[in-house]
C-alpha cells in the first residue's frame, strides 16, 4: 500500500468493514423484530400551560395532537391493549385537558362515549361519565347530547340508577322550548325500570330521529351500529328498518 | 437600482432552490396531514385542516428564515454587499429594497398556503380564511424582517438562524407567558420576574395572536374587522421597527 494513498483500491478494507457492519445490523434487526416498547399505561396529563407552550401556543394543534394521541394510546406499533386495562382516571385528565383547549370540538366527547365508554370494566366508567357530564352541561351548541350518553352509560353500563337519575334530572333542567322532548322524559326513562336494551333502544332511536341530521355521519353510524349489533337480537335486527344496511 | 436588487434577490431564491424546495415540502406536508388526519374516527376534515395549517406555517417560517440567513451571510462573506453598495444606492435604499422584496415573498408564500387551504376546504371557505391568510402574511413578514435583521447584524449563519427562530418562538409563546404573569394564583408569587416579563413583552410582537387555527375551524366570531386591525397594526409597527433597526446597523457599519 502506497503511503498516504487516497484511492479506494488501496483501502478495500473499508469496504469489508462496511459490509461486515451492515450484515451485523441486518442480523441484529432480525433478533429484535418482535420487540415492542413497554406499555406503562396512560401517563399523567401535563399542566395546560406547559402543554400549550410545547405547541408554541397553538391550542387548536395541541388539541388535535392530544386527540390523536388519546385515540391511539396503547394501540400503536403492533401492540393492542384492552380498554379495560387503561387507567381511566388519567384518561379523564387528558379528556378534560383536551376539552379546555377546544371546547367546541365534538371529537373527545365522541371518543369518551363510544370508545372509552366500551370498557369491559364497568366500574372504570365513572371518570368518563364525569367528563361527559361536564361537557354536557357546558352549554355549547348540541352539547347536551353528551349528557344523554352519560345517562346511558350510568344507567345501562355502570347500572348506577342514583347517578343516572341525577344526570337525567340535570338533563331535564337544560330543556328549553325547541329542544327534543326526550330530554324532559329522561328521568322517567331511568326510573321506569324498563329492560336495559328496551330503554336504550328508545333513547337512541329518539336521539337519532330528532338530532341525526345535526350529527357527524360517523357518529350516526356508531349509534346505528350500537343499536343493531348490541341492543337488538339477530331476529329483531332483521325486521328493524334502521338496520337494513348494517351487515 | 431598486429593480436590480429586486431581480438579484429573486435570482438568489431560484439559485438556492427556495421556491421549489418549499413547494415540494408543501406537497409532502399536505399528504402527511391528510394521511394522519384521516386516521381520526370523526372530524377528519378538522384534523386535516389543523395539521395542514400548522405544518405549513412552521415549514415556511423555517424555510424563509434559513434562506435569508444564508443569503445575507453569503453576501457579506463574498463581498457582494460591498460591491452593491458601491453602486448608486444609499444604504437605506438598499435595506428598503430588501424589505420590499421580502414583503413580496411573504405575500407569495402566504398566498400559496391560503389558496391551498381554501381550495381543499372550499365548502367551509369564509372571511375567516382570509383573516387567517392575512395573519399568516403578517407573521411571515415579521419573520423575514427578523431574519434579515439578525443576518445583517450577526456574522454566522448558525447564530443568525437560531436567533431568528428563538425570537420567533418567544413571540409565539409570549401570550402564554403573560397569561402566567397575570394569573391571580401564580402571577403574584415573583413580582420581580413578573415585572421583567411584562417589560420584555413590550418589545416582543404578539405573534400568538396570529394564524389562530380556530378561525379556520369555527370562524372569527364576527370580530373580523377588529382582528384585522390588530394584525395590521402589529405587523406594520414591528415590521417598521425591524427595518429601521437594520438600517441603523448598516449605517453604522464600517466597510
Amino acid at each position: 500500500m502506497k503511503l498516504y494513498s487516497q484511492t479506494f483500491k488501496d483501502h478495500k478494507i473499508v469496504f469489508i468493514f462496511f459490509l461486515f457492519f451492515l450484515i451485523c445490523q441486518g442480523f441484529f434487526s432480525t433478533k429484535i423484530q418482535y420487540e415492542r416498547a413497554s406499555w406503562s399505561n396512560v401517563p399523567k396529563a401535563p399542566a395546560r400551560t406547559a402543554y400549550v407552550l410545547s405547541f408554541l401556543g397553538d391550542e387548536a394543534l395541541a388539541h388535535r395532537v392530544l386527540s390523536n394521541l388519546l385515540q391511539n394510546f396503547g394501540g400503536s406499533g403492533g401492540r393492542f391493549v384492552a380498554i379495560s386495562d387503561y387507567d381511566m382516571d388519567t384518561v379523564s385528565e387528558w379528556l378534560f385537558l383536551g376539552n379546555s383547549l377546544d371546547p367546541k370540538s365534538e371529537y373527545l366527547p365522541f371518543l369518551a362515549a363510544y370508545f372509552f365508554g366500551a370498557s369491559q370494566d364497568k366500574e372504570k366508567l365513572r371518570p368518563i361519565i364525569a367528563y361527559l357530564e361536564e361537557v354536557g352541561v357546558s352549554g355549547g351548541k348540541e352539547k347536551w347530547r353528551w349528557l344523554v350518553q352519560a345517562v346511558i352509560l350510568a344507567r345501562f353500563e355502570l347500572e348506577d340508577t342514583d347517578l343516572a337519575l341525577r344526570l337525567a334530572n340535570k338533563l331535564a333542567s337544560l330543556w328549553r322550548p325547541g329542544m327534543p322532548a326526550m330530554m324532559m322524559q329522561m328521568p322517567a326513562f331511568v326510573q321506569l325500570g324498563m329492560g336495559e336494551k328496551e330503554a336504550s333502544y328508545q333513547i337512541m332511536t329518539e336521539l337519532l330521529r330528532e338530532e341525526g341530521d345535526k350529527m357527524h355521519p360517523n357518529e350516526v353510524n356508531f349509534m346505528v351500529d350500537y343499536i343493531c349489533t348490541r341492543l337488538l337480537t339477530p331476529t329483531q335486527k332483521e325486521s328493524d328498518p334502521l338496520c337494513i344496511d348494517v351487515p | 437600482m431598486q429593480t436590480a436588487i429586486l431581480k438579484y434577490v429573486l435570482k438568489a431564491c431560484i439559485r438556492d432552490r427556495l421556491i421549489i424546495s418549499l413547494l415540494v415540502a408543501t406537497v409532502v406536508a399536505v399528504s402527511l396531514s391528510v394521511f394522519i388526519g384521516s386516521s381520526a374516527v370523526t372530524e377528519q376534515d378538522q384534523f386535516v385542516m389543523v395539521f395542514i395549517a400548522s405544518s405549513l406555517r412552521y415549514l415556511y417560517v423555517i424555510g424563509i428564515t434559513l434562506f435569508i440567513a444564508f443569503y445575507c451571510i453569503r453576501m457579506k462573506d463574498t463581498r457582494e454587499l460591498d460591491f452593491l453598495l458601491t453602486r448608486p444606492v444609499t444604504r437605506v435604499q438598499y435595506v428598503l429594497s430588501h424589505g420590499l422584496i421580502f414583503l413580496l415573498l411573504a405575500l407569495f408564500f402566504s398566498g400559496i398556503v391560503t389558496g391551498l387551504l381554501s381550495g381543499i376546504f372550499y365548502k367551509k371557505f369564509g372571511i375567516s380564511f382570509l383573516i387567517w391568510g392575512f395573519s399568516f402574511f403578517g407573521e411571515l413578514l415579521i419573520v423575514t424582517y427578523l431574519a434579515y435583521f439578525f443576518s445583517m447584524v450577526l456574522k454566522s449563519v448558525v447564530t443568525a438562524a437560531l436567533s431568528s427562530l428563538a425570537f420567533y418562538t418567544f413571540s409565539k409563546i409570549i401570550g402564554q407567558i403573560l397569561g402566567i404573569v397575570h394569573d391571580p394564583l401564580t402571577g403574584g408569587d415573583r413580582p420581580f420576574l413578573s415585572g421583567m416579563m411584562e417589560g420584555i413583552s413590550l418589545v416582543v410582537p404578539r405573534l400568538d395572536l396570529f394564524t389562530q387555527n380556530e378561525w379556520l375551524l369555527y370562524g372569527a366570531g364576527g370580530n373580523e374587522s377588529q382582528i384585522f386591525l390588530v394584525l395590521f397594526v402589529q405587523t406594520a409597527l414591528f415590521g417598521s421597527v425591524l427595518i429601521a433597526a437594520t438600517c441603523i446597523d448598516l449605517l453604522r457599519r464600517d466597510f
